[in-house]
């Protein structure tokens, strides 16, 4: 559905994307996720259509984006920096909604008003942050868009908002098939929707799996040996060593069956293997530092 | 899908947003010019004269009123119907839009110019209106203002969209705004009266970017000497040229500069340039503005040293001030000094040479005098104005200059004393068109000596060609509380009447009376001077071919016509009206 290639761009100086590669199915929940400055939101403006980029191709739909018409007629975006004029009420915004987007609904509209509780004649500057995030919401959605772009969708959302808006989504998800990429650094929040993940750091993708690929490929293995003195065989590829004592805690990018193998090998008194979370994966990931006491 | 074409409602959408910005509009030409016109009636008439001769100075205001109000106007439309070129959210949304570039320019283009001529026409069709039932209204005064007004704003708007293709904040596109509109020629009048100060003689007047800000160039050419449209027309076309050059600039601009200062890389430069330049000038101008400098001394045509190097010291740390400033406006920060000091120090030089250039004349503009056989006339302007043409009177006129050159040189002592002083413009028209003035004080000594000048001028000035030149054009005058008309016969007994106004400055020889002045012994008249001084208000000069003049006063009583009486032999015959008071009339015995 969205396919990203060698995507380069820069502002100045500054180089925010560089060679970015991203894959996401159709109909799929991607979760985008990255330290801050790791051109998360460049990304998503890249694949908007909103930005040009300096170099590579972005293709959605199966078309290019920049400058296609058809293609982001497909396509909604909610920024994390969102856009009403000074005057304007929800109402007023809808409006305008019903005349960029043809495909915009006001009976798409009506439909989803129980789950707002906005009132729409209200002026959207002196709305709270999370009701303005509502307000944009309910317009993305009245669109049905094809694909669905949210950075830090869920910023400034109280928990039964977040429920709501993630069951409207994922209900749209299953319907209709709509493709999300969501950039969030809740990631708890983005293991319970997301079913792929992106990891990025310094403009390039790091890592970009399914999450349970992800999952069942990242593990905590629970060593102890006899004695202190452990090495780590050279076949399994070690992120993160912590010692104390003779328990060794180790995090592999291996699956469980092939940890417990490979450490059978060296004899230990018991091996115990731990699920990772999405967030400890990103900070081992990213952090990539072979910790040894 | 439909949005990769203009889409009207989105236009339509973007003026509803803009609507107090159309009030305001709207309400400033309804104060401004329909009230006025409104409530005036053919019975008052609180600036005397006739009504349709005070609405016509009224009109000259209302049209350099729509001139300035249509620049403004232009601009705050710009800045607030295309917020998406400054704002990044909104650039954001629209970028993401499914909406072509070139659709969005069209739709925005039209969204911020179809309202302001929408009003103007309204307000045009309302005035018109009155004129139909005002007899005091003159229809082709309505229709002249709503045609420059119209014409105005399409220059105007097409400036400022293209101006705000180049900045992302809305201060930065304002100075590219007045920039295009104002600074070239604004510029050049800013060096030319520094310059001027410094070169005392040569009058810098050249005119030559006035093209280049529309602002001027349309109250000049299009205002000053009456309504001429085909200036107006010539930028109007210049306009469509404008719009498709910001329509090129707008499909290369990356939205996401939205924010930032200016949004095409490789002009950052030229813009700092462009601040310290207007910097320099400025700081040089209130210089020359404060007096600190006190100008040429009248005797010696040299200007104090101390005020030039002021002069130059101000301009110096106007222009490195100006590109520190320019470059701090770009990137605010820290560093502008650090990143800027180069070009700071470029610009202050150019000022620092400018002014030490005029100042030791390196051109040598101050003794420059042209060559007799390449000036084609000369236009001597004194106690009156003289344009000859016969090369002995140019010859003449160019020893005067070369006389007066050296009487600038040199440094007359107390005991010189002047009898009498008197301004003198010398303007050569070359064979190639170039026009070249110099300004000179010329004096009259008291024991004689020195006074070449002075009596070679009035040599000149009595020759047949000098007479004739200043006698046609010398009645330039003004008269404060009469009413003069002229009724005169030709020679053909051709009756002309001419009315002038007591409150218009009016050439009227030049433009009535000249074209016949010459053909017939009748007699030549000028008014040289009015004043209202005592009871002696003006002097009329008569006389006819071949004869001197006879001075008559003019004094303010119904008594006038007896100085007429006396000269039977003048076929003129002259009205004087005081106001409010009865006519009378002269009766050729």
């Amino acid at each position: 559905m969205i396919k990203v290639s060698q995507v380069c761009k820069a502002f100045g100086p500054v180089q925010a994307l560089q060679n970015f590669d991203m894959h996401v199915l159709p109909g799929s929940v991607y979760g985008l996720v990255g330290p801050n400055g790791a051109g998360k939101t460049t990304a998503l403006k890249v694949i908007s259509g909103a930005m040009r980029a300096d170099a590579g191709t972005v293709s959605v739909c199966g078309g290019e984006v920049y400058e296609n018409v058809a293609v982001k007629g497909r396509i909604a975006s909610i920024p994390s920096d969102l856009y009403f004029s000074e005057i304007a009420t929800v109402e007023g915004m809808k409006n305008l909604y019903g005349v960029v987007f043809p495909d915009f609904s006001s009976l798409r509209f009506e439909e989803l008003r129980p789950y707002f509780n906005l009132e729409t004649n209200r002026q959207v500057r002196s709305l709270s942050k999370g009701m303005q995030k509502q307000a944009f919401f309910w317009l993305a959605l009245s669109r049905r868009p094809d694909v669905l772009l949210l950075d830090e969708p869920v910023d400034g959302l109280d928990p039964a908002a977040r429920h709501t808006i993630w069951g409207l989504v994922m209900d749209d998800v299953a319907n209709r098939g709509m493709t999300v990429v969501s950039s969030s650094h809740n990631l708890r929040e983005l293991t319970d929707v997301c079913d792929h993940v992106g990891i990025m750091d310094a403009g390039q993708m790091r890592l970009e799996r399914s999450l349970s690929e992800l999952q069942e490929n990242f593990v905590k293995v629970q060593v102890a040996f006899e004695d202190d003195k452990f090495e780590a065989p050279a076949e399994l590829d070690v992120v993160n060593r912590v010692q104390e004592g003779r328990l060794f805690t180790l995090v592999v990018r291996a699956s469980a069956e092939k940890a417990q193998a490979i450490l059978a090998q060296s004899n230990p008194m018991f091996v115990n293997v731990l699920p990772l979370s999405l967030e400890e994966i990103f900070i081992y990931e990213l952090g990539g530092d072979r910790n040894e006491e | 899908m439909r949005n990769s074409s203009y889409n009207g409602r989105l236009a339509l959408a973007t003026v509803c947003r803009c609507w107090p910005l159309w009030l305001c509009f709207f309400l400033a030409w309804a104060l401004g010019l329909v009230l006025p016109l409104a409530t005036l009636t053919s019975s008052s008439s609180v600036i005397g004269g006739s009504v349709n001769l005070a609405l016509t100075t009224g009109w000259d205001l209302e049209y350099f009123a729509s001139l300035v109000g249509c620049m403004i106007a232009s601009l705050v439309s710009v800045l607030t119907v295309w917020e998406y070129l400054f704002k990044a959210p909104a650039a954001m949304f629209y970028g993401s839009a499914p909406i072509s570039r070139q659709a969005l320019f069209a739709v925005m283009f039209v969204a911020g110019l179809l309202p302001l001529l929408v009003i103007e026409l309204v307000i045009g069709l309302v005035i018109l209106w009155l004129a139909v039932i005002l007899p005091a209204v003159a229809i082709d005064a309505c229709l002249t203002w709503l045609g420059l007004t119209l014409g105005f704003t399409l220059v105007f708007y097409s400036i400022a969209v293209l101006s705000v293709q180049f900045a992302g904040r809305k201060s930065i596109a304002t100075v590219f705004y007045l920039g295009i509109c104002t600074g070239v020629y604004t510029l050049e009048l800013i060096v030319e009266a520094i310059m001027s100060s410094l070169v005392p003689s040569v009058v810098f007047s050249t005119q030559v970017f006035l093209w280049a800000s529309p602002l001027e160039a349309l109250g000049v050419w299009c205002l000053v000497d009456g309504p001429n449209w085909l200036p107006l027309i010539v930028y109007c076309l210049v306009a469509v040229v404008m719009v498709v050059i910001a329509l090129v600039l707008n499909r290369r601009r990356h939205l996401e500069v939205a924010g930032s200062s200016l949004a095409l890389p490789g002009i950052a430069g030229a813009f700092k340039v462009a601040v310290g330049v207007l910097g320099a000038a400025f700081f040089g101008m209130v210089t020359l503005f404060l007096s600190l400098g006190s100008g040429a001394d009248a005797n010696t045509g040299h200007v104090p040293l101390f005020d030039a190097l002021l002069i130059m010291a101000m301009m110096v740390v106007g222009g490195f001030l100006g590109v520190v400033l320019g470059e701090q406006s770009l990137k605010r920060g820290k560093h502008a000094l650090r990143a800027s000091w180069k070009q700071g120090l470029a610009v202050s030089m150019c000022g620092a040479v400018l002014v030490l250039g005029c100042y030791f004349d390196v051109l040598q503009l101050r003794t420059y005098v042209p060559d007799a056989d390449n000036v084609a006339k000369v236009e001597v302007t004194s106690y009156e104005r003289m344009t000859l043409e016969d090369p002995a009177n140019i010859e003449d006129v160019i020893r005067v200059h070369e006389m007066l050159i050296d009487q600038y040189g040199q440094d007359m002592d107390s005991s010189h004393e002047t009898s009498d002083c008197v301004s003198v413009l010398i303007t050569y028209t070359m064979k190639d068109g170039e026009e070249i003035s110099r300004t000179y004080d010329m004096f009259r000594y008291a024991d004689g000596v020195g006074n070449e000048a002075f009596d070679m001028m009035e040599d000149v000035a009595a020759t047949d060609e000098g007479i004739e030149s200043w006698l046609g054009d010398s009645l330039n005058y003004k008269l404060k509380g009469y009413q003069v008309s002229f009724d005169y016969f030709d020679e053909t007994g051709e009756w002309y009447s001419v009315n002038l106004d007591s409150r218009e400055y009016a050439d009227f020889v030049n433009n009535a009376l000249k074209p016949d002045i010459y053909k017939h012994d009748a007699m030549r008249c000028f008014l040289s001077s009015f004043e209202e001084t005592n009871d002696e208000v003006g002097t009329l000069f008569f006389g006819r071919d071949g004869e001197r003049y006879l001075p008559v006063s003019i004094q303010r009583c119904p008594n006038i016509v007896e100085w007429f009486k006396d000269n039977k032999d003048i076929d003129l015959r002259l009205l004087i009206n005081k106001y409010n008071q009865a006519n009378v009339k002269y009766a050729e015995g």
